[in-house]
């Protein structure tokens, strides 16, 4: 598909928002915002209820009017309407009620000018193609979403944009709609995703963006959240006596007790075995050695709660 | 006329606004082929104010004139005009919905403009005010061919009637739209409407007497249209009343005034503000 020579590593930004700011009043919903997404990329916007996330993708959908700063799709690209490059839905799915899969769809063709739009593609690739006939209305709200993710793909967009798209699904619902996330970035569309849960942009996002209050509290890799430096639990019978032995090893940066067990810190270039080879030395036979990665959970919320 | 096309996608399965528009017609249809059945001065022989009996009237509508060129046009398009309020109602629903279903803001995120989204809704309306004002033009004409016309009767000469009528549905219109457009919720704009034109501007009008009262948003409209009935029933020569001749350029030029304001408001509500 592209025609870059090989060896091209220039990423292209998909999104660029600089000092982005919207005022409600005296409140301030989001805060000098400044974001990259970056092409090819599965964003996540992660952030508790009421922290900005919908207020900045209205902004940079044209629904809101931010109150400063700018934003721009593809930089640098005088190419075709943003719209027919775009799917995107914000909060809850917005169809005319009394108004079928098919008509709706059609609808929405109708507003993005699409010549032959891949109606049954789409609705199949949601699962909704048997019921393509029944009015909006009685669908259930996992068949909104899903039927709201088929109308942004209509375009065979470059960019998906999504509000939440999980939230109050039953867990098959929320199964089923990460599944189609997952096989649309595969793709190779941009996925930019509201959520407010940690667990989901860990499973389906390669970037993040944090927010608090309407600030940016981080942004880069989700991998890059938790820090590099692992932690090891150690278990041993006399737990009481692994402490002096613990404080001359040298692989040892930090030992703290927590209940039975030691929580360990290594000096970098050290590993687990070399650990556990220099204790067996020593005499000391481990009943057990884990690797804990720090918790992202744990993380989220320190971030959160600075 | 994607516009055009996206608003008939939107409304024709709306069944509530399919069926009001199709018993808004019939009923107009209705009411101006029947009028002319009508008996003009009830069943009752009047009396006047000596206890004489007067010559009992029975005629209907029909013998005094109404379908009569040129005054045909005048006196139908005074029926049709009350029908603006109904249609007005149709008008704050075909806003008011794109905000109730949150589809306002979906149709802009899909890659509607707002100047386009508030097009094709001025569209609609401009269509509505447009058709009924045919009809009630259509029907006239219909039902003149079925009376006996004065000799040497004119079937244009009263035709400008009907852009006073459009101007009259068109400043109803007008008011609602604004309305629909700033509360967003259907029943709230309806209760409010209603509100202003029977009961709010009525109270302005005694209040502010005649002279500045005249100048109320609404008033022009009164005025656009010549009640009919005193001329057909001759009771304009009994008390002495007069008639304004020629076009109600007055009335005229205030609506479209009043009308492009609010269309104008509206339009910037739309650019302005958050969905």
């Amino acid at each position: 598909m592209s025609s870059q020579p090989v060896g091209e590593t220039k990423t292209e930004i998909v999104l660029n928002t600089a000092h982005l700011r919207k005022q409600y009043g005296a409140f301030t919903a989001v805060e000098d915002l400044s974001l990259q997404i970056q092409k090819g990329s599965v964003f996540g916007l992660l952030g508790p209820n009421g922290s900005g996330k919908t207020t900045t993708l209205g902004m940079v959908l044209g629904i809101t009017h931010p109150s400063g700063g700018s934003f721009q799709w593809f930089p640098g690209q005088a190419s075709p309407p943003l719209k027919q490059r775009m799917g995107a839905l914000l909060e809850t799915p917005n169809f005319y009620p009394y108004l079928n899969a098919l008509e709706n769809l059609r609808l929405v063709a109708e507003i993005k000018s699409l010549s032959a739009p891949p109606y049954q593609e789409v609705l199949k690739t949601v699962n909704l193609y048997d019921r393509r006939n029944s009015p909006f209305k009685h669908y259930s709200l996992g068949m909104r979403q899903r039927l709201a993710i088929a109308a942004a793909l209509l375009t065979d967009p470059e960019v998906l944009v999504l509000d939440e798209p999980t939230n109050g699904l039953d867990p098959q619902g929320i199964a089923e709609v990460r599944q189609i996330i997952l096989d649309i970035a595969r793709r190779g569309i941009t996925v930019i995703m509201a959520s407010h849960i940690l667990a989901e942009v860990e499973k389906i996002c390669d970037h993040v963006a944090v927010l608090r209050q309407g600030k940016l509290l981080y942004q880069g890799t989700v991998a890059g959240m938790v820090p590099g430096d692992s932690l090891l639990e150690l278990g041993f019978d006399a737990a009481q006596k692994l402490g002096p032995v613990l404080q001359e090893a040298p692989a040892v940066a930090e030992a703290q007790p927590e209940g039975p067990l030691w929580l360990v810190k290594l000096h970098p270039g050290y590993d687990a075995a070399g650990l556990n080879r220099y204790l067996a030395e020593k005499g000391y036979y481990l009943k057990h050695l884990q690797e804990r990665r720090s918790n992202l959970e744990a993380e989220f919320l320190k971030l959160v709660d600075q | 006329m994607k516009l055009l096309r996206l608003e008939w996608l939107k409304l024709r399965r709306y069944r509530f606004f399919a069926i009001s528009t199709l018993l808004m017609v019939l009923l107009l249809i209705l009411l101006l082929v029947f009028f002319g059945d009508i008996n003009a001065f009830g069943q009752q022989p009047a009396e006047n104010g000596e206890g004489q009996q007067l010559t009992p009237l029975e005629e209907d509508f029909a013998a005094l004139g109404l379908y009569q060129m040129p005054r045909a046009y005048a006196n139908l398009a005074y029926l049709a005009g009350y029908f603006k309020f109904f249609a007005a109602i149709l008008v704050i629903l075909s806003v008011t919905n794109e905000f109730t279903f949150r589809t306002a803001r979906q149709n802009i995120i899909d890659g509607l403009s707002r100047k386009e989204f508030f097009g094709s809704k001025l569209i609609t309306m401009l269509l509505m005010a447009l058709g009924l004002t045919l009809l009630s033009g259509i029907a006239t004409l219909v039902m003149a061919l079925f009376y006996e016309q004065p000799e040497g009767a004119s079937y244009t000469e009263g035709l400008p009637v009907l852009a006073a009528l459009f101007t009259e549905y068109l400043l109803c219109f007008s008011l609602a739209f604004l309305l629909a457009w700033s509360l967003k919720r259907g029943a709230a704009a309806i209760l409010l409407f209603l509100l202003y034109y029977f009961i709010l501007e009525n109270i302005l009008y005694f209040a502010l007497g005649e002279t500045v009262g005249q100048y109320l948003p609404m008033q022009p409209g009164h005025n656009l249209i010549e009640e009919p009935f005193t001329r057909l029933t001759k009771v304009d020569k009994i008390i002495g009343l007069a008639h304004q001749e020629g076009f109600p350029w007055k009335a005229f030029g205030l609506s479209w005034a009043y009308l492009a304001a609010f269309f104008i408001a509206a339009y910037q509500l739309v650019l302005r503000r958050d969905l």
